[in-house]
């Protein structure tokens, strides 16, 4: 099993909002109100996975349309956030939910085993896509790879610890 | 300017007929399309259409919602593949 990260990203920072220190921030999390609740602390991470700031504490947090405002303590201008436009807000994966019996991260379906609920080997999962008929899996077999929707009318079991899936896809998926 | 009410909704004849010999055996099996302007009509629900994204077959699970919608909708052409391993995001997948 792979080693769980110290930390998870949250959520993107978009870019200041009005003139007190306020930043548009898009979720990347499934709970948004846990993630940034005030007095949490978080850290500033680029797309190389190198922190930039941190830790923060965050003084103040809204729902805004699709995104969150999120305040710094600290940031009372719009020229000491300017810098952090598009930078990823990271949190320590202690202070998140742990996934539930049947969940796993996304980042974490990579590599498992997907099997016939009679134990045949269909391959790995190799990629992961959020379509707009909900998640598809990508799974490499060993002639070669197809799509599974995420979905319980096909995978019928999933278990973290062994990293496999059972699935049990429509007649006609796999050839 | 909108599709006449009095021509219906368009589906591709061959994929309504296909559909409909599956229903009349209640039989459950992924029907292969091209035809992407088709749109999902309420005899599709609980099937799976293989729709082509122009590079692959794209498994599309028809539920009730979806109805009225075009099959093609929900084959996106691009797929956005994530950014680099070295950003882990707190996204939670559960079958549902």
């Amino acid at each position: 099993m792979t080693a769980e990260p110290h930390h998870l990203v949250v959520g993107r920072l978009r870019k200041p909002h009005g003139l007190k220190g306020d930043l548009t921030l898009f979720p990347l999390t499934d709970d948004p109100a846990l993630a940034f609740a005030p007095g949490r602390s978080v850290w500033l991470v680029g797309l190389d996975g190198e922190t930039v700031a941190g830790p923060l504490t965050i003084e103040r947090s809204r729902a805004y349309h699709r995104e969150w405002l999120l305040k710094f303590a600290g940031a009372e201008r719009r020229e000491d956030i300017d810098p952090w436009r598009g930078l990823f807000v990271a949190a320590p994966a202690g202070d998140l939910a742990p996934p539930a019996d049947d969940e796993v991260y996304l980042h974490e379906l990579d590599g498992f085993a997907v099997r016939l609920p009679d134990e045949t080997p269909l391959g790995l999962v190799s990629g992961v896509y959020e379509l707009p008929s909900g998640l598809m899996i990508e799974v490499q077999g060993p002639k070669r790879e197809f799509l599974l929707p995420y979905r319980k009318e096909f995978v019928a079991q999933v278990d973290r610890a062994g990293r496999r899936l059972v699935v049990t896809p429509p007649e006609g998926l796999v050839e | 300017m909108a599709r006449s009410v009095k021509k219906g909704p368009f589906v591709q004849e061959a994929l309504a007929t296909k559909v409909q010999i599956l229903n009349s055996k209640n039989e459950k099996r992924v029907v292969k399309t091209w035809s992407r302007a088709s749109t999902i009509l309420p005899e599709f629900v609980g099937h799976t259409f293989a729709v082509h994204n122009g590079n692959k077959f794209v498994p599309v699970y028809v539920t009730e919602n979806m109805v009225g919608h075009k099959l093609g909708e929900f084959a996106p052409t691009r797929l956005f593949r994530g950014h680099s391993g070295k950003i882990v995001a707190d996204k939670k997948a559960k079958p549902e």
